[in-house]
């Protein structure tokens, strides 16, 4: 029973993100294995983002990682690079668990530092993650840095901090057409910038 | 709302920015409205691609490990299913046991093959399951004494406490109606073990045969009587024997030397011709 792990990986190293997902099909705990590996970091970093609290992330990456073990048909490649689609499953259920607790993290009490870096410096990378997830992040990054201040910040609080356009215009203290207006304008100079990473999404 | 309103909600609705209200509008309209639809799919597509903007944090290594675990113990659950009927059986016949077989000793022996089976499983998850691998590490210790005095005939029922596969016997119209006979043998398909609930006492001089049957021919494997209706009866398929492709149960004068069920079968499962 007992397996090496390093050669196990190895082996479904060379599997990509969808054949492994066909093994969970088959409750193939190696492959099971693998894309926890691959991905553990990244969605525990995506609800970390989102939940602010490092138990509550946990938890919340044991259960997006449990369903996925366990309910592996919830993924089709209609819905997407298998990445792409984890990662806003986690936010979407993270974004949930911060509204029905009503736990969000206060805006104003977030430090300076962390205001500025609500999205992540070009530097951050994860080891584990593919060389072409990788540079898709790049090209996120880029985008959003490209963003006016303004627009992106709005955007921001709305995905990562789970906040209505309404609630957002009440901290920002900006009327809400402002904020709407931000948010139509931000997400579509992003579809703009990201076009040739979105024809790459489709199923 | 028309199609013009709705399209100003997208883009917020794509990031969960909407009101319940505004959700509400987007989620009737497109439900209606392809092109409308078509434009949320792009919002959407795009509001996913940000997830992956975030700062990249380590997870603690702990999560990964309670995630194998409870994924293993998923698969126990299989296991353990697939495993059961054995056990249910051994329960019932377990105190027939087989003449001249401590019964407890039988039910301790199966049980300690299904704990060795378990404590393989959670080997792996060492990290997290350490104590309860000790745990069961005591028990089996414990099982393993009883285990170091069995005999022969108990080592196949030690070897049926792993994998096995089971059928139920097809009972001939003149056995009683509640009668039912299984047989579980091991993967390797050399022991196995016919269990029995609700048979009747035989006649008068005669007793049960079971039987194999190999390439058209067949060969007595064990005789026995029921203990209140339930037999447990572990058979080993000789070494050099072709293994059999069917099982069988008949009533059999035991002083007469036979070579086939002089009644015909009382009870016979067939086994398949693929081994």
């Amino acid at each position: 029973m007992s397996r090496d792990v390093s050669q196990t990986e190895g082996l479904y190293g060379d599997l990509n993100d969808e054949e492994l997902m066909e093994r969970l099909g088959y409750r193939d705990l190696t492959a099971f294995r693998a894309l926890y590996g691959r991905y553990g970091n990244l969605v525990y970093s995506t609800v970390y983002r989102v939940l602010r609290d490092a138990h509550l992330a946990e938890d919340m990456v044991q259960e997006v990682f449990l369903r996925l073990w366990r309910k592996p048909e919830s993924y089709t490649p209609s819905r997407g690079r298998f990445a792409t689609w984890l990662t806003s499953v986690s936010r979407n259920r993270a974004v949930d668990e911060v509204r029905s607790r009503n736990r969000r993290y206060r805006y104003e009490a977030a430090s300076p530092e962390e205001q500025k870096r609500e999205f992540a410096g070009p530097e951050a990378d994860d080891p584990a993650m593919t060389a072409e997830l990788a540079d898709q992040r790049r090209l996120i990054l880029a985008a959003l840095a490209n963003l006016p201040e303004d627009q992106r910040k709005t955007i921001e609080l709305a995905y990562f901090g789970g906040y209505t356009q309404q609630e957002i215009a009440e901290i920002l203290d900006q009327p809400l057409g402002t904020v709407k207006t931000r948010i139509r304008l931000g997400m579509q100079k992003l579809r703009a910038a990201l076009t040739p990473e979105l024809r790459l999404e489709r199923g | 709302m028309d199609c013009s309103e709705i399209r100003e909600l997208l883009d917020a609705y794509a990031i969960s920015a909407t009101s319940r209200a505004e959700a509400d509008s987007v989620e009737r309209h497109v439900a209606d409205c392809v092109r409308c639809w078509e434009e949320l799919s792009k919002a959407q597509r795009t509001a996913a691609l940000l997830a992956l903007s975030v700062p990249m944090e380590e997870a603690p290594p702990a999560i990964g490990a309670r995630l194998m675990a409870e994924a293993r113990r998923d698969l126990a659950g299989i296991h353990t299913e697939r495993r059961a009927p054995l056990l249910q059986r051994l329960r019932f016949g377990w105190s027939t046991a087989a003449a001249g077989l401590g019964a407890a000793s039988v039910a301790a022996l199966a049980f300690a093959g299904f704990l060795q089976a378990q404590v393989n499983d959670l080997r792996d998850e060492n990290q997290v399951l350490q104590s309860e691998i000790s745990a069961a590490t005591v028990s089996l210790a414990q099982q393993n004494q009883a285990l170091a005095s069995a005999s022969e005939t108990q080592a196949s029922l030690i070897r049926l406490a792993g994998e096995t596969t089971s059928v139920e016997m097809t009972t001939s119209p003149q056995a009683e109606e509640e009668v039912s006979v299984a047989y579980t043998w091991s993967t390797d398909h050399r022991s196995g073990v016919v269990t029995c609930q609700d048979l009747a006492d035989p006649p008068e001089g005669k007793v049960y045969q079971v039987w194999f049957s190999a390439g058209g021919s067949r060969y007595p494997a064990a005789s026995f009587t029921p203990e209140d209706g339930s037999c447990l009866i572990a058979v080993d398929v000789p070494d050099g024997w072709r293994e059999p492709t069917g099982v069988g149960i008949s009533l059999e004068d035991p002083e007469a030397v036979a070579n086939h069920p002089q009644d015909g079968w009382l009870a016979y499962a067939y086994l398949g011709s693929g081994y």
